[in-house]
């Protein structure tokens, strides 16, 4: 925050031969702040000490009673001979790298047929939307429901037809596809994202295309896809992010299950922290969940100059 | 300008002290209570929600009707989450001054001395306590010799059979089987199967979660599980309840876990197949006569101990039930021990003995059951006397009370559907489970 206040400041100077007056500066700044004290104070209490304090307690040992016991590197040690953090691990990883590029192609397709000219193009936008505006426990015990093999409508579905229903949440197979199926339900979001980054395409580039004779696909290929690929890597990207957070679904519907095959990672960590009392390993775990996010990230951005195009550059 | 530059300081110095104010004012409104009058006012919380609520704060008001000195307000907290609001509220030094616990975390929280030793509270009127309880209940919230949950009600475990199945398969309905290998025999003639090997109605097929209450029909004792230092899982009683699991691997796992557990989901967890008539044997506690009642009244069913194997023991069962603990930082500890005791029947048998039955429960102690009031209730349905009389079985059995508890369950679980699947053998199970528990026993009391 600084940084931008004494920049300005800088910058004023320059333009400005007659320097405002050292008092008024000084005033000017505490105004600043005093602006957006209610933000500072509520930042540093409420997110940068916690975020501090879990690393703090990742090298101890920790159970919210007793005061914190320092243990070094023990926490990170001994999550290397887990078996159950390398099956929250794996999870959790299987989760993400099939979900975000899934939701990725799921959500351009369905924003590139919302972009479409047709009639009652806004009820079918909202339709698509509404999802997102149900909270996630509530789908959580919706999708219950949807997916129960004695009740649930998808198996009565697939019943109609003759194929036996695949038991969802109940098979360590079909577990992990089944909220993935799930997650692409609630994909409002980024397809809202996406038709705004559609409605920024040049229009006079796909009548050039059309008049060099390009087709449909050919269109969709070389002009709507550079064009707000930005748009994709900020949807890539917060879907990472999202993806190896999760937590909410597998909690609420299968609490881990059968066999620890939705154990994802965050749940993980919630067991330990608040079933186990384990928060210094829980801390530790949390910790390596942002490194790994961090790198994922970063990895992302790396490979971003070789497929994002941002026009205003060239 | 300068008084405008001074508003606006003043403006801002105001929102920010009202969101100190804010923020402060949940701690600040304690002390308003106590300097009021002579009255205690205790804070207690219970994990029970609908209809339970109003049958505890039924009893709440009652305490508070003959107690004019202490008047205890009650609050239920969500019990997906309870115990972490009470570690929390502890953690912080503002806990209830009462806490009714059904999970197995008392003697984790009691090692990190978080709960005040009953015992201590023993003396005076409140010595004849101490031989107050079934042996067994007082178990349950005993640790290191020390008790840190009191009593209050009990869950006891039963066999339930139906008879209209038992008929349908040319068993006599009213003679249910006596041994395992009877139930193992009778209950094959009961599974029917749908297209797709999908599961239509189930004889009986044992939940991963019961392993620990099969402990007394197989004869095994918490003392044989755990010494006090580690657990042993590869004992032959031990065995023998896994393999009791091992026999049921021939039945399609994941169709028998979507065909049960589908069911409960789809009522929010309150609906089993024994109810609607799709199961032929359960075991389960007393609750499942008015959950019946209610939802299926013309089921024809019955109720008896469950069967015991050879070595284990006929007419006893696992027990757990609800607990009361008085929390670190209770700032009326004595008050809420009053109270405790009070709901425990303590002195107060002839309350209890009519009150319990309002909630379907099971005295903690022989002196609530023998009451004519609790009596009158047990003649009332003849379906109810077995779940009582199995109390007073000196096998009768708890889980292993330790600082683990918790894991126990869970890791429980994973290994039993291991077996239940066929992917290991019993004693292949047993023994990454004890490796598993001896290993998170370490880490947990390393500190």
């Amino acid at each position: 925050m600084s940084v931008e206040v004494g920049r300005g400041v800088v910058t004023r100077r320059k333009r400005n031969p007659n320097p405002v007056s050292k008092a008024r500066q000084r005033r000017n700044r505490l105004t600043g702040w005093l602006f957006i004290s209610p933000w500072v104070v509520g930042f540093l209490a409420f997110a940068l000490f916690p975020f501090l304090a879990t690393l703090f307690y990742s090298f101890t040992n920790y159970n919210m009673l007793n005061p914190p016991q320092f243990v070094g590197l023990l926490n990170y040690k001994q999550m290397f001979t887990d078996p159950l953090f390398w099956q929250s691990l794996y999870n959790t990883f299987f989760y993400t790298l099939i979900f975000v590029p899934l939701s990725t192609v799921v959500a351009i397709a369905i924003a590139l047929l919302l972009n479409m000219n047709i009639k009652g193009r806004a009820i079918y936008r909202t339709i698509f939307y509404l999802p997102s505006v149900v909270p996630l426990v509530a789908s959580s015990v919706l999708w219950l429901w949807l997916f129960n093999p004695s009740f649930g409508f998808i198996d009565a579905f697939l019943r109609a037809v003759g194929i036996p229903g695949p038991g969802w949440l109940y098979s360590e197979v079909w577990v992990k596809p089944a909220l993935i199926l799930m997650g692409l339900w609630g994909i409002g979001q980024p397809i809202v994202i996406y038709l705004a980054g559609l409605q920024g395409v040049p229009h006079e580039l796909y009548e050039a295309a059309y008049l060099e004779g390009a087709n449909a696909w050919q269109r969709v290929r070389n002009i709507t896809l550079p064009m707000i690929s930005p748009v994709i890597l900020f949807n890539v990207i917060l879907g990472i992010i999202g993806s190896f957070q999760y937590f909410t679904q597998p909690y609420v519907m299968t609490q881990g299950g059968p066999s620890n095959t939705s154990l994802v990672f965050a749940l993980y960590l919630y067991q330990n922290a608040f079933q186990y009392l384990h928060l210094g390993y829980a801390s530790a775990m949390a910790w390596l969940l942002f490194v790994i996010i961090l790198l994922a990230t970063l990895l992302v951005f790396r490979s971003s100059a070789k497929w994002v195009y941002y026009g205003g550059e060239q | 300008m300068k008084s405008v530059w001074k508003t606006k300081v003043a403006m801002f110095t105001g929102i920010t002290a009202m969101t100190v104010g804010i923020l402060g004012s949940g701690v600040a409104s304690e002390p308003a209570f106590a300097s009021s009058s002579k009255v205690v006012h205790l804070t207690y919380w219970n994990m029970w929600s609908g209809i339970w609520t109003q049958v505890v704060q039924k009893m709440v008001n009652q305490f508070n009707a003959t107690h004019p000195d202490i008047q205890v307000q009650m609050l239920s907290v969500p019990s997906s989450n309870g115990e972490q609001k009470l570690l929390t509220s502890i953690a912080a030094g503002d806990p209830p001054d009462v806490f009714t616990e059904w999970n197995p975390y008392v003697a984790a929280m009691a090692q990190q001395n978080a709960l005040m030793n009953l015992n201590k509270f023993m003396v005076g009127k409140y010595a004849g306590l101490k031989h107050w309880f079934y042996p067994v209940a007082s178990r349950w919230g005993t640790y290191k010799g020390q008790m840190y949950a009191m009593p209050w009600t009990m869950n006891t475990f039963l066999l339930y059979y139906n008879k209209t199945m038992m008929k349908d398969a040319g068993l006599n309905p009213n003679k249910p089987p006596k041994t395992i290998a009877q139930l193992e025999q009778e209950q094959a003639k009961m599974w029917k199967f749908g297209s797709g090997h999908t599961v239509q109605q189930i004889g009986f097929y044992p939940s991963n979660a019961d392993w620990d209450k099969y402990m007394p029909m197989f004869g095994v004792t918490a003392g044989q599980l755990y010494n006090g230092k580690k657990y042993t899982m590869t004992g032959k009683g031990a065995k023998s309840i896994m393999n009791f699991y091992a026999y049921f691997k021939k039945y399609p796992f994941s169709q028998v876990s979507a065909f049960q557990k589908g069911l409960s989901g789809a009522a929010g967890g309150s609906t089993d197949p024994f109810e609607i008539g799709k199961q032929a044997f359960m075991i389960t506690g007393m609750w499942e006569i008015p959950t019946i009642k209610q939802e299926n009244p013309s089921l024809q069913y019955g109720a008896e101990p469950i069967p015991a194997a050879p070595g284990g023991h006929p007419n006893t069962t696992w027990v757990n039930g609800n607990f009361n603990e008085i929390p670190k930082g209770s700032k009326h500890p004595q008050q809420a021990f009053e109270f405790i005791a009070w709901l425990s029947g303590y002195d107060n048998a002839k309350w209890a003995a009519s009150a319990y039955p309002t909630g379907g429960w099971i005295p903690n102690s022989p002196q609530i059951t023998k009451q004519p009031a609790y009596q009158k209730f047990l003649n009332s349905d003849p379906l109810q006397k077995p779940f009582v009389n199995v109390m007073l079985n000196p096998n009768d059995q708890i889980t292993p009370v330790t600082p683990i508890d918790m894991y126990f369950e869970q890791s429980m679980q994973t290994n039993v559907d291991n077996v239940l699947q066929g992917k290991v053998s019993p004693q292949q199970a047993l023994q990454q489970w004890q490796t598993q528990l001896n290993k998170q026993l370490v880490t947990t009391t390393a500190h």
